[in-house]
């Protein structure tokens, strides 16, 4: 009996032992909780002694940050009223961020071959799926158009690679997309042709982070731009808050990191004491309990 | 296809009925091996619509599901009796089934390769309560991994389904020729989770890879339960049993649950000598 039983044993364990473990390598998310952190923790505060120098830095910031959305500087984010500042959000990364979000649900859902895109489970929106768990994972890849007048379809011309990761309620809260010397051709701006080598990171998250201010799209970006101008490394980073239609961009200083926004007919700074509205023609900053700040 | 198997069987019964010696039923020398702690006496056949078994030893039957041959689903399986004292008996029984896409020729598309494999294993025990009651308890666990893509890496997947069962079944000895077996089976676990991918071409310049794994909600599965009376007349070497019931219905040797409770219909036709 012994034997029949040992040799049952080592029958079962020879079979489990060759059993399937149905998984994925699902790709590894780029770490983005310092990003995230700067946009939600206390930050640097506004002194006119250093108030130039932080301008300066935000004219530059937003400069860089044109090279993805068209801003040139703090000129071109001023707007009056909601339809304007709607116009100036809806540049090209923001717009294509939620498009690209939108697509990548879409991809999810017929995956799973759910007809309902989504249920209301506790006030959050969620995949319907027939998993009780799972996870995955979307990669598009998409060669550039080139240099050339005419878009081609060539592995010279470089690609973008974008991943995003999924559970089986909702999408992970970062995509990314790896520009893999990417060209293509620019229009209305001094440069002809341009190629991009780096890393977009979208960070998804509805948490409120402070009032009025929800975490919606926040996107970093670390690139070299080659142009026919010269090559430039620029890393910037940029929050769309659709509820207050405030979009903030993250000004790195020594004195500590400050958040600069504008919305409809304000424009000003978060700091570390709160909420700076200010006039870049008058230079001056009104904070809160009326302290002011000039250069 | 499966009154054709089944006639097949049966004449192949006939033939070795023929040619060996006809064997009791409901007796201690010839005890049921149908759900049951007890194994085939050496050199005993048993021929019947589904399966093919044959005593090699007191302990130890070796069998085929021959109707899954028809798929054609390779098997074999192996019966062990453990311990036996009298009506009391203990089998441990495993076996192996096997899937190629490729053999699935009438339905499969060229471009598609893949897999299955199952592997039940099986705890069976045979406790006689008097001389014409007995129980046979059982606990059966069966887990099954698959694969399957499609030649140009275009698609393909990886899936494994398990299962935990227990179960007992009364059996009463009326007559020397006529049985009553109450079966009851319970579920309390199930398992089924699946990987998979592929790859679309959505333009010359741009692909989209979607891969996924999960595990299914089996809500519905778990739990699965059924009931079943059956009949179960002997009648020298040929023996029938005939009975329905009610639950998740079983996929005999294989072991697969079927997620949504209906009638079952017990039929079985088969030959031991």
């Amino acid at each position: 009996m012994t034997n029949f039983a040992a040799t049952l044993l080592a029958m079962a364990a020879t079979l489990l032992a060759g059993c399937i473990e149905p998984r994925i390598d699902k790709p590894l998310a780029p770490e983005t909780e310092p990003l995230s952190t700067s946009y939600t923790t206390a930050m640097g505060e506004l002194e006119s002694a250093t108030m130039e120098a932080t301008v300066q830095a935000v004219e530059t910031t937003v400069a860089d940050t044109g090279g993805v959305c068209g801003w040139e500087g703090i000129d071109g984010l001023l707007c009056e009223d909601a339809s304007r500042c709607n116009a100036v959000f809806t540049c090209a990364g923001l717009a294509s961020t939620t498009a690209l979000v939108n697509r990548v649900k879409d991809l999810i859902l017929d995956a799973a071959n759910s007809d309902d895109e989504t249920i209301d489970n506790d006030g959050e929106e969620v995949f319907t799926t027939p998993f009780k768990q799972g996870e995955g994972f979307v990669t598009i890849r998409r060669i550039c158009s080139g240099h050339g007048e005419t878009p081609t379809v060539d592995d010279a011309n470089g690609r973008v690679v974008m991943t995003a990761g999924f559970t089986n309620l909702t999408l992970d809260p970062v995509i990314w997309a790896d520009f893999e010397g990417c060209k293509f051709r620019v229009l209305n701006a001094p440069f002809a042709s341009i190629t991009i080598t780096g890393r977009l990171v979208v960070v998804l998250a509805n948490e409120p982070v402070r009032p009025g201010v929800d975490i919606s799209f926040l996107t970093g970006f670390d690139f070299e731009i080659e142009t026919e101008l010269g090559t430039a490394d620029i890393a910037s980073s940029f929050q769309f808050d659709p509820a207050g239609t405030r979009l903030l961009i993250l000004i790195r200083r020594d004195e500590g990191d400050l958040l600069f926004y504008t919305s409809p007919g304000h424009t000003g700074f978060l700091t570390a004491s709160g909420d700076y509205a200010c006039d870049f023609t008058g230079r001056v900053c009104t904070g809160p309990e009326g302290r002011v700040v000039t250069w | 296809m499966v009154t054709r198997i089944a006639l097949s069987g049966l004449i192949a019964a006939a033939i070795f009925a023929a040619a060996g010696t006809a064997s009791a039923y409901h007796d201690e020398e010839h005890r049921p091996t149908y759900q049951t702690g007890y194994t085939l006496n050496q050199g005993e056949w048993q021929i019947g619509l589904l399966s093919t078994d044959v005593g090699v030893h007191d302990r130890l039957t070796l069998g085929i599901d021959h109707l899954y041959y028809a798929l054609p689903i390779f098997n074999a399986h192996a019966r062990i009796n453990l311990f036996r004292d009298g009506d009391w008996g203990l089998t441990i029984s495993g076996s192996i089934y096997y899937f190629n896409v490729d053999l699935f020729w009438w339905a499969s598309p060229e471009a598609t390769r893949g897999w299955l494999v199952a592997w039940p294993l099986e705890l069976r025990g045979s406790i006689p309560l008097t001389e014409r009651f007995t129980l046979h308890p059982f606990a059966a666990l069966s887990m099954s991994s698959g694969k399957v893509e499609q030649t140009d890496d275009a698609y393909g997947g990886a899936a494994a389904a398990n299962n935990f069962q227990i179960g007992l079944t009364t059996e009463w000895r009326i007559t020397r020729v006529f049985a009553l077996n109450l079966r009851f089976r319970f579920a309390p676990w199930v398992d089924v989770s699946g990987a998979g991918g592929g790859t679309i071409q959505f333009d010359p310049a741009t692909s989209v890879e979607v891969a996924a794994s999960g595990e299914l909600d089996t809500s519905e599965a778990e739990f699965a339960f059924s009931f079943v009376l059956a009949a179960h007349f002997s009648w020298s070497w040929f023996n029938l049993r005939i009975g329905g019931g009610w639950g998740n219905m079983n996929l005999p040797g294989l072991n697969f649950l079927f997620v949504q409770r209906s009638p079952i219909v017990e039929l079985g036709v088969f030959a031991r000598f």
